[in-house]
Order: C-alpha cells, then sequence, then structure tokens
C-alpha cells in the first residue's frame, strides 16, 4: 500500500518535455511544445543532391505527415496502454481457482435449466466470466480450455444443443485440469478432451487459401 | 496455504474522565507489578516491559494495553489482570467504548504485483462497466470496511504490503517495547525479519456506548475480549482460506 505519490506526474511531465511534448496548463492535451516550430518533416524533393523524385511535392508532404502522425501515435499508444503483468504460477493458480468456482455454479445452473430460455442468463454469465478470466490471466494456459469451450458453446448459439449429460462431464473436466499445474500440452489434451464429449471447439470456417495448389507428381 | 501471525494486539477501554483519577492512578500503577519499568508525566502513566514487548498505558479518559508479539496466553493474562484491576484500583466501573485489535502479517512467496492482481479479483468488482471507466492497471489498493454484526463493530482493513512498507503500518511501539539502550538495534532486526512480500490483515473489534446516559459495564469487557479474541482468529484464517484457495472442491 502507498499514499498518493505527486511527485510522480512531476517526472512524467518531465520525461514528455524531453521528447518535445507537454501538457497544457489544464493537463488536459498533448501539444507539440512550439506549435509550427517543430522541425519541419523534410520533404524529399526539396533535399539538395535528390535528383530524381517520382512524387509531386503535395503526396511527398502527405507521406511525412503521415509519418509524424505514426510517430506521436506511437508515443500516445505507449502512454495509454499499459502492459498486463505477468504475475506469478501461484497467483495464477489462486485466480484460475476463483473463476473456475463461478464457471462450474454456472455450469449447475445451465445444467439445471437446460431447454428453457433461462438457461441463457447463466450461459452469458458463463461467457463473461471466461472473458474475464482472461483478462485477468491471459497467460495461463488453462486459458485455451475456458476459451475453446467458449468457442464451442458460443458459435451460432451452440450451447443449446449440447446436453445436461454434456455439460456435467465438461464441468467434472474443468475443476480436474484447475486443480493441477497445467502447461499448453496439458491444455491441448483437455481440449481433445472436450472434443471427446462432443465439443466442437473449432467451430469456425477457415478461409481457403488463395495460393494455387501444388502440382501432384 | 499461507496463514496470519499475528504481530500486534491494542485492547483499549475508554470512560469518562473524572478528577478522582488523579488521586488513584500512580497506587493503581503500582499494583501491575508484572511491568518492571515505568514512566510519567504526572497527568497519565506508562507501564513496560521491554523482555515481553508489552506496555500499559493509564489515562484520566483511558486504559491501553499494547502487546508487540504473537504470545496469545500473554496477551490474555495481562488483559484480565487489568480489567480484574481496573474497578478496585481505578474505581472505574462503567465504560464509553472498548476495543480489541490485532494485526496480522501473512507472509507470501508470490510478486507484489501478484499480490495486487489476487486482492483485486478477490476483494473488488470485477464489472465490466466499471473497468471501462477506470484507468486499465491496478498498481496498489487498500481494502477498508467497517462492519457490523449482532454484538459488535468492525473495522477491517487489508492490504498488500512490501518489506520496507510494513514498519509504517505495523507501527511497531519502539518507546514502550524495546529497551532504550539498544531501540535502534532492536528496531532494524525486527524490519529485517518482515516478509518481502505480504498481507497486511488488521482487525479492530469494538463496541461503544450510545446516547448520554448510556454506559457499558466492566464486567462486559471480560466476556468481549474473549470473544473478540476467537472472532478475530477466525476472521484472519477464514480471510486467508478465501483469499489464498489453490483447490476447487467436488
Amino acid at each position: 500500500m502507498k499514499q498518493f505519490d505527486t511527485g510522480d506526474i512531476e517526472k512524467r511531465r518531465e520525461a514528455e518535455s524531453e521528447i518535445g511534448l507537454f501538457f497544457g496548463p489544464s493537463g488536459s492535451g498533448i501539444l507539440p511544445t512550439e506549435p509550427g516550430g517543430m522541425d519541419a518533416p523534410q520533404i524529399p524533393s526539396q533535399r539538395s543532391g535528390v535528383q530524381f523524385d517520382l512524387r509531386t511535392q503535395s503526396t511527398a508532404t502527405e507521406i511525412e505527415n503521415d509519418k509524424l502522425f505514426a510517430e506521436i501515435s506511437k508515443f500516445l499508444i505507449k502512454t495509454d496502454v499499459v502492459d498486463t503483468p505477468r504475475i506469478n504460477e501461484e497467483a495464477e493458480r489462486i485466480i484460475r481457482i476463483h473463476y473456475v468456482e463461478q464457471l462450474c455454479e454456472d455450469l449447475v445452473h445451465i445444467i439445471e435449466k437446460i431447454g428453457q430460455p433461462k438457461a441463457a442468463v447463466y450461459v452469458d454469465s458463463f461467457f463473461s466470466i471466461s472473458r474475464a478470466m482472461r483478462d485477468v490471466c491471459p497467460f495461463d494456459p488453462y486459458i485455451e480450455i475456458v476459451m475453446a469451450l467458449n468457442d464451442a458453446m458460443a458459435f451460432k448459439n451452440r450451447w443449446a444443443v449440447y446436453t445436461a449429460n454434456q455439460y456435467e462431464l465438461v464441468r467434472g473436466l474443468l475443476k480436474k485440469f484447475a486443480n493441477q499445474p497445467v502447461n499448453s500440452e496439458l491444455a491441448m489434451r483437455a481440449v481433445m478432451e472436450l472434443e471427446d464429449i462432443g465439443f466442437d471447439t473449432t467451430p469456425f470456417e477457415t478461409e481457403p487459401s488463395d495460393e494455387p495448389e501444388e502440382p501432384q507428381s | 496455504m499461507p496463514s496470519p501471525n499475528l504481530h500486534k494486539t491494542i485492547f483499549e477501554v475508554r470512560y469518562q474522565p473524572r478528577l478522582k483519577f488523579y488521586n488513584l492512578f500512580m497506587s493503581a500503577a503500582e499494583q501491575f507489578t508484572q511491568y518492571p519499568h515505568w514512566e510519567t508525566n504526572r497527568l497519565a502513566v506508562v507501564l513496560r516491559d521491554y523482555e515481553t514487548h508489552c506496555s500499559l498505558y493509564l489515562g484520566h479518559d483511558k486504559c491501553v494495553y499494547e502487546q508487540d508479539s504473537a504470545d496469545e496466553k500473554m496477551d490474555e493474562r495481562n488483559i484480565k489482570d487489568a480489567i480484574d484491576k481496573l474497578r478496585p484500583a481505578l474505581d472505574v466501573g462503567e465504560l464509553l467504548r472498548f476495543g480489541y485489535r490485532r494485526l496480522y502479517l501473512v507472509p507470501l512467496t508470490m510478486s507484489f504485483d501478484s499480490l495486487v492482481t489476487v486482492l483485486n479479483v478477490k476483494l473488488f468488482s470485477q464489472d465490466e462497466k466499471l473497468k471501462k471507466i477506470m484507468p486499465a492497471q491496478v498498481r496498489d489498493l487498500m481494502y477498508r470496511t467497517d462492519l457490523e454484526d449482532e454484538s459488535f463493530k468492525y473495522h477491517l482493513l487489508l492490504g498488500p504490503l512490501k518489506k520496507a512498507e510494513v514498519p509504517k503500518h505495523l507501527n511497531y511501539n519502539k518507546k514502550n517495547h524495546l529497551a532504550p539502550e539498544k531501540v535502534e538495534e532492536d528496531f532494524r532486526d525486527i524490519c529485517l525479519g518482515y516478509p518481502e512480500v505480504s498481507l497486511l490483515i488488521d482487525i479492530d473489534i469494538y463496541k461503544e456506548a450510545f446516547g448520554k446516559d448510556k454506559k457499558i459495564s466492566l464486567e462486559e469487557a471480560s466476556g468481549f475480549v474473549k470473544s473478540s479474541r476467537e472472532r478475530a482468529g477466525v476472521l484472519a484464517s477464514n480471510l486467508c482460506e478465501y483469499l489464498f484457495e489453490k483447490k476447487i472442491g467436488k
């Protein structure tokens, strides 16, 4: 736990002024330090020694402006998007159990309400818990199992087709794999088990390749 | 499964201030013979034991027992002794408030970031609407609630701590619980012994008298301490079990 530290804002301000950006008085926007004063993008056709330039000047300016925009965008993206820190395996396991308990609870309700419209409520909850789990622990291989199950249930509302017995088997499978260390190989095995239960874990159609097939000898 | 380690216990009773106190408190202090050291400013007295890291404060409006130790038997013995002597020694029979507080540290092997993620997932709302409003990453947090059941009220605080942050939150009573000759040396050793990453569980259970004429009898305090001790222990253990569970049941 730590207290609020306004010093951090100052550090960020310094870092930003170094690369020519600063917060406005209200801190609400990012502007060039000297509007119009920033090094003007050099247009190739204006450079000395460039004899052949197969672009019109306006196109070249446009391209350079795009480059500048890309640079600024890169900076903005870097400031706004924060990487999800990789958490310890121990913590991953704790969080996995936390979510799997909820998923299993939803499965119990789905089994109870199978064939009824009310089941959709629990299916929806199941999907949102799966998404939350993926967001918090994106690196846990167990997520592959959950997302494969998601695909199988979500595609064309196939969740309504599966039977109570199938869901019961899935519940057992989720618990079994949640209670052990899972690597990619084990996750793949679990997905195969899902297939064996009858869940189509790759329901999405794939685009046929445009490349011509190799001639058969 | 990580378990909570008791680090600090505080018991406090508050009573109506009376002038009579100043005629009684020195002789009252003499009756607590288990504390070899003492200090007074003539308005209050503090009795100390540097060996067992505990102290008793007698003031005109409150009496506070504090220990920086995990010795539960000592806490039981010394608090009972304080309650038993309050009436005969200070003529205190009715109380305005009493409180029993325990601070636990749960040492953990996971990183601080991981602990923050676990606590965030387990203790705070994961509503997608809220997530859209808030900045993406939670870097640090604190869970603080005031609770109440049929008998008592609670202040509960949970928070992840790095080693360097522990002294600030555990608030070791250096002055009263460490020998003055080597206080800094001893305190440094204590700080070095704190875990790299831990969870602080701070449970304050209390009861207060409401209204001008409402009072709590001193006799209630004994029962209160016994049940508070149990409640705090159970609450800390159950919270640990909930927060760090690694197996799913059948």
